[in-house]
C-alpha cells in the first residue's frame, strides 16, 4: 500500500510523533529479535526504541518508552505460554494508544479470538514466518497504529474452512463473496480488499453489502468494527 | 489379636492320612476302647448274677446309679473315640477314651472282686488286687477330668507353671492307685469287707495310709487346680477361643459344686443324689469338651447357656430361699405342712423378679447383640448375595457404617482397601484376622462397637474375608497396571510437550530467523538471484508451515491454554473431511484427561479422513456426563466390520490412553452404517 492509500475511506488517520512510529520489539528468540529489528530498520517511519525478553521487560519497556506499537511474540518467559495476548489484554487498559502486533507459530484461531476478544481497535495477529515478507510486517505495524487490526490469512482460512456443518449460512455465499469475505476478516479495508482481488472498490462494496446481507450481518462503517464482527460471527459458526 | 480359624468354618478339610497302617491301627485301638463298655456292663450283670446266685444280693451292684454310669462312661468312650478319630493329635479325646474306658473297668472288676474274694474266697485269681484297684479308680477318673481342663482347647497347658500343677495331679494320682495296694483296706461297699494280704503293718501302715489319704485329697485338689485353670483360661482368652471355652466353663465351675455336693451326700448318706450329680457332671463334660474343641456351632452357645444359666441360678435362688424359710419357719412354727406351703409361697413371690434380674445379668455376659451380628454373618457367608459385599454385611452387623476392613497381600507386604487401593494406617483397635500361615485382613471400628462383637463378627466372616481378599489383591494388580499405563501415557504426552516445545523454541525459531533473512537479502537483489530468493524465502514458509502442523499434531499448545473445544475445533478445521465439533462443556479437566480425550478424538477423526470415504461427514461431540466427561466421533461413512479392524493400532492406542485413567472405549460399526466411536472417562 502507498502512503495515499492511507487516507482512503473507512480508514484512520495515521496517529504518529514526529511521523515515526515507535516500536517495542519483545521476543525471546534472539534470532527472531533481530531479524524484527533489521526488517523494521528498512523503513524510515518505523522506530525500534526498546527490545525485550520476556513478558515483565516488555510491560516495564511499554511504561518507560510508551511506544506506539508493541510487536511481541506470543509465547515468552515466564510460563512460554500466551505471554503476548496477556500483555495485549493489559495494555488495552494501562497504554490504551499502544498497539499490539503478536507473532506467533499457531495458526489456530483460538489465539486471534482471545486477542480481539477485547475489540480488534489497534491489535494484529500474525504468524512469525510474515516477519519474512518485509512489507507486511511494516503494514501491519502502520495498520495497527493507525487504530486498525490485522489478522493473518492463514488463521482466516482456518476460520472460513473450519466448521462447515450442514445448513452453515456460508455455503449460501458465491465463491466471491467468500474470498471478500475472508479478506475483510484479515482486517483489510475496501480498498485493500479490492487490490489483494483486483476488483474495483465499487465491485467489493456491492460484494460486502450482497454477503452482509445473507449473513445478517450489519455492514459495519469502521474498519476494525467490521472486522470483530467477521471474526466473530465466524467464530460463533465453529 | 488373632483369631483363630473356627473348625466348623473351614469346610470339611480333609483328614490327614498317614500310612494306611497307621490309621488302621488307630481305628483299631479306637473300636477295643469302645468295645471295653459293653463288655464291662455285661460282666457287671454276669457277676451280679453269680453274686445271686452264690446267696449275695447284698454284694450286687444296683441299677440306681448304674443308668447314670452307663450313660457316662457311653458318653466319654463315644467323644472320646470321635476326637481321637477326628484329631489323633489332641491329648483330650485320648484323656475321654481312657476315661471311658476305667469308668466301664471300674463296676467290671468290682463284681469280679466281690465274687472272687467275698461271696467265693479264692474262686478267682487276683479278685483282692482287682478289688483294690477298683476302688481307687476313682482318683484316675479325677486325674483323667484334670487333664482335660488343664489341656482344653488347644491340647496344652496354660503355661509351664500350671503344667506342672497338672504333673503333681498326675503323680499324687498315681501315688494314690500304688498306695492302695499297700495298705489296708478301705473299701467302699460292696467291698468293705476285703482285706488285703500285701498291705504293711505297725507304724508302716499308718504312715503309707496317711501318705495315701493325703495323694487322693491332692488329686482331689488338683481338679479343684485344673477348673481354676480352666477358669482362668476362659478370662483371658478373646474371640473365638473365649466361644469355646463356654462350653467349659461352667463345668469347671461345678467341680467346687460336686466337691460341695459329695459332702452333702456323704453327710446324709445319700449315695443316690451324689450319683446323680457326679454322674451327670460326667456324663455332660465329654459332650461340653467335644464341642469346644471342634468348635461346632460355636456361637449358639451364647444363647444356650445364658438361658440354661439363668434358669439354673434361679433355681438355686429358689432352693436357698425354699430351704431357709422351711429351716426358719420350722424352727418357729415346727409345722412341716406350714413350712412347706409358706416357703413355696415366698419362693414364688421372689421367682419373677428373680429371674428378670438374673436374666440381666447374664445377658450382661452374654449378649444377644453379638448373638444377631453373628447370625447375620453367618447367614452371609453361607448364601452371600450379588451385590452385597461382605464389608456391606460386617458394617451392618457391627452396627457402624464407618466400619473398614483392610486385606494384607502377602506378595506385597502391604495393606489394601477391598478396591486395591493403598489402605489407611492400623487402628490400635484393628481386630486382626489371621489364617494358619498368613495373615488375610483387619478390621478397625468406631469405639462404639464392642471388641468382643467385632472379633466375633469378623471370625464368622473369615471365609467371605478370605475370598474378599484375593480379590482385593487382584484389584490392586489392576490398580497398579492402570497406574503403570497412566505413567506411560502421561510420560509420552510429556514429551509430546517436550518435542513440541523444542521444534517451537528451536528449528521453528530458526527458519523464521533464516526466512528473515532471505526476505531481506531478496530486497538487496534483483533480477534472477531475487526470483530465487524469493522461492526459497517460499520454501522456507512452506517448510515452517508444515513444521507447525507437524507440532501442532504433536501436542497443541491450544489445548492447555483453551481447552477441548478450542483444540478440537481448530483440529477439525484441519480435518480432511468436513467436521463439526460440539463441544457442549466449558469445564476444563485435568490435563491428562483432556489430552486423552482430544487425542482420542483426533485419532477417531483421521481414522474418518482414512477410512469413511468420500461425501462422508464426521461430528464430534464432547459432553458432561454425572460419571466424568464422554465424547462421540461419528461419521455417516463406509463404515467396517470390528472383527476384521476392530483392534486396529489406533483402537488400541484410545483404549490405552483411557483405559489409563480408568475409562472406555466403544467402536460400533458396520458395513455400510459408517462408525460410531465413543468414549467416557472418569474425572
Amino acid at each position: 500500500m502507498t502512503p495515499s492509500a492511507l487516507a482512503a475511506p473507512g480508514t484512520l488517520p495515521p496517529v504518529t510523533t514526529g511521523g515515526r512510529v515507535r516500536v517495542v520489539v519483545a521476543d525471546d528468540a534472539l534470532l527472531v529479535r533481530e531479524g524484527v529489528q533489521r526488517v523494521l530498520g528498512l523503513y524510515p517511519d518505523l522506530e525500534v526504541v526498546a527490545v525485550a525478553g520476556d513478558l515483565d521487560e516488555l510491560l516495564a519497556a511499554v511504561e518507560q518508552h510508551r511506544p506506539d506499537v508493541v510487536v511481541t511474540d506470543i509465547r515468552m518467559p515466564p510460563t512460554s505460554s500466551d505471554e503476548g495476548i496477556r500483555a495485549a489484554t493489559q495494555l488495552r487498559r494501562t497504554a490504551p494508544d499502544t498497539g499490539v502486533v503478536v507473532l506467533s507459530q499457531y495458526a489456530a484461531p483460538g489465539y486471534a479470538l482471545e486477542l480481539l476478544s477485547g475489540g480488534s481497535q489497534r491489535r494484529a495477529y500474525l504468524l512469525k514466518e510474515r516477519i519474512s515478507e518485509p512489507d507486511q510486517l511494516a503494514e501491519a505495524v502502520r495498520e495497527v497504529a493507525r487504530g486498525g487490526s490485522v489478522v493473518d490469512p492463514a488463521v482466516v482460512e482456518v476460520l472460513v474452512a473450519g466448521a462447515r456443518p450442514a445448513g452453515d449460512p456460508l455455503a449460501g455465499l458465491t465463491r466471491r463473496e467468500l474470498e471478500v469475505l475472508e479478506q475483510i476478516a484479515q482486517g483489510k479495508s475496501n480498498a485493500g480488499v479490492a487490490a489483494s482481488l483486483v476488483l474495483t472498490e465499487r465491485a467489493v462494496e456491492k460484494h460486502i453489502n450482497a454477503l452482509f446481507a445473507k449473513l445478517g450481518l450489519t455492514a459495519e462503517p469502521e474498519v476494525h468494527r467490521r472486522v470483530s464482527a467477521v471474526l466473530l460471527y465466524l467464530a460463533s459458526l465453529r | 489379636m488373632t483369631a483363630t480359624v473356627p473348625r466348623a468354618l473351614r469346610g470339611r478339610s480333609p483328614v490327614r492320612l498317614g500310612p494306611v497302617g497307621r490309621r488302621r491301627l488307630l481305628r483299631t485301638v479306637v473300636a477295643l476302647a469302645v468295645a471295653v463298655v459293653p463288655a464291662c456292663i455285661a460282666l457287671v450283670v454276669v457277676f451280679d448274677e453269680l453274686l445271686r446266685d452264690a446267696g449275695r444280693p447284698d454284694l450286687t451292684q444296683g441299677l440306681t446309679s448304674g443308668v447314670v454310669y452307663v450313660l457316662a462312661m457311653v458318653s466319654a468312650s463315644v467323644v472320646g473315640a470321635g476326637l481321637v478319630l477326628h484329631r489323633p493329635r489332641h491329648p483330650v479325646g485320648w484323656l475321654f477314651l481312657g476315661l471311658g474306658t476305667l469308668q466301664a473297668v471300674g463296676p467290671a472288676l468290682t463284681g469280679y472282686a466281690a465274687y472272687g474274694a467275698i461271696a467265693r474266697p479264692g474262686s478267682l485269681p487276683l479278685a483282692t488286687m482287682a478289688g483294690l484297684f477298683a476302688d481307687s479308680v476313682f482318683v484316675l477318673w479325677f486325674v483323667s477330668i484334670a487333664l482335660v481342663f488343664h489341656l482344653t482347647p488347644d491340647g496344652r497347658a496354660l503355661s509351664p507353671r500350671w503344667a506342672w500343677a497338672a504333673r503333681a495331679t498326675v503323680g499324687a494320682g498315681l501315688l494314690s492307685v500304688a498306695l492302695v495296694f499297700l495298705t489296708p483296706s478301705h473299701a467302699e461297699p460292696p467291698l468293705e469287707g476285703l482285706d488285703n494280704p500285701l498291705a504293711a503293718g505297725g507304724a508302716v501302715a499308718d504312715v503309707l495310709d496317711i501318705a495315701r489319704s493325703v495323694a487322693v485329697i491332692l488329686t482331689g485338689a488338683g481338679l479343684v487346680v485344673a477348673a481354676v485353670s480352666l477358669l482362668v483360661r476362659f478370662r483371658r482368652a478373646r474371640g473365638t477361643a473365649r466361644q469355646q471355652l463356654l462350653w467349659l466353663a461352667p463345668a469347671a465351675v461345678l467341680i467346687p459344686v460336686l466337691v460341695a455336693a459329695s459332702f452333702v451326700a456323704s453327710y446324709l448318706r445319700s449315695q443316690a443324689v451324689l450319683d446323680v450329680v457326679a454322674g451327670l457332671f460326667v456324663v455332660l463334660l465329654p459332650i461340653a469338651t467335644a464341642l469346644a474343641i471342634t468348635q461346632y456351632h460355636l456361637f449358639d452357645v451364647d444363647r444356650i447357656l445364658s438361658r440354661a444359666l439363668t434358669y439354673a441360678l434361679l433355681t438355686a435362688v429358689l432352693a436357698i430361699v425354699y430351704v431357709v424359710v422351711v429351716v426358719a419357719v420350722g424352727a418357729a412354727a415346727g409345722g412341716s405342712q406350714l413350712s412347706a406351703v409358706v416357703a413355696t409361697l415366698a419362693a414364688v413371690s421372689v421367682a419373677g423378679a428373680a429371674r428378670r434380674r438374673l436374666q440381666d445379668a447374664v445377658d450382661r455376659r452374654f449378649n444377644r447383640r453379638r448373638f444377631d451380628a453373628v447370625r447375620m454373618v453367618r447367614h452371609f457367608v453361607r448364601a452371600p448375595e450379588p451385590g452385597v459385599s461382605v464389608e456391606d454385611v460386617l458394617r451392618q452387623a457391627a452396627g457402624d457404617p464407618s466400619l473398614r476392613v483392610a486385606y494384607w497381600v502377602d506378595g506385597r507386604r502391604e495393606w489394601v482397601s477391598g478396591d486395591g487401593r493403598p489402605a489407611a494406617e492400623l487402628g490400635a483397635d484393628d481386630v486382626v484376622l489371621a489364617g494358619h500361615d498368613r495373615t488375610i485382613a483387619r478390621v478397625g471400628a468406631g469405639p462404639e462397637v464392642p471388641p468382643g462383637l467385632l472379633r466375633a463378627v469378623v471370625t464368622e466372616a473369615r471365609p467371605e474375608l478370605d475370598n474378599a481378599g484375593l480379590r482385593a489383591a487382584v484389584a490392586l494388580q489392576l490398580v497398579e497396571v492402570r497406574e503403570s499405563r497412566a505413567r506411560i501415557v502421561s510420560a509420552a504426552d510429556a514429551s509430546r510437550r517436550e518435542i513440541e516445545r523444542n521444534l517451537h523454541d528451536g528449528a521453528q525459531q530458526h527458519l523464521v530467523a533464516l526466512a528473515v533473512k532471505l526476505g531481506l537479502a531478496r530486497r538487496l537483489a534483483d533480477g534472477d538471484t531475487a526470483a530465487l530468493l524469493d522461492e526459497l524465502r517460499t520454501d522456507v514458509q512452506e517448510t515452517l508451515t508444515q513444521l507447525r502442523e507437524l507440532a501442532h499434531g504433536i501436542y497443541p499448545p491450544l489445548l492447555r491454554e483453551h481447552g477441548l473445544g478450542e483444540a478440537l475445533r481448530t483440529a477439525a478445521a484441519r480435518a480432511v473431511r468436513p467436521t463439526t465439533v460440539d463441544v457442549a462443556t466449558a469445564r476444563r479437566f485435568a490435563p491428562g484427561a483432556e489430552a486423552a480425550v482430544y487425542f482420542c478424538c483426533l485419532e477417531a477423526m483421521q481414522n474418518a479422513g482414512k477410512h469413511a470415504g468420500d461425501g462422508a461427514s464426521v461430528t464430534v461431540h464432547v459432553g458432561e456426563t454425572d460419571a466424568g466427561v464422554e465424547f462421540e466421533v461419528s461419521d455417516d461413512g463406509a463404515g467396517f466390520d470390528p472383527a476384521v479392524a476392530g483392534e486396529s493400532h489406533g483402537f488400541v492406542n484410545m483404549r490405552d490412553r483411557l483405559g489409563s485413567l480408568g475409562g472406555r472405549l466403544t467402536v460400533d460399526s458396520g458395513p455400510g452404517r459408517g462408525t460410531v466411536v465413543r468414549g467416557t472417562l472418569p474425572v
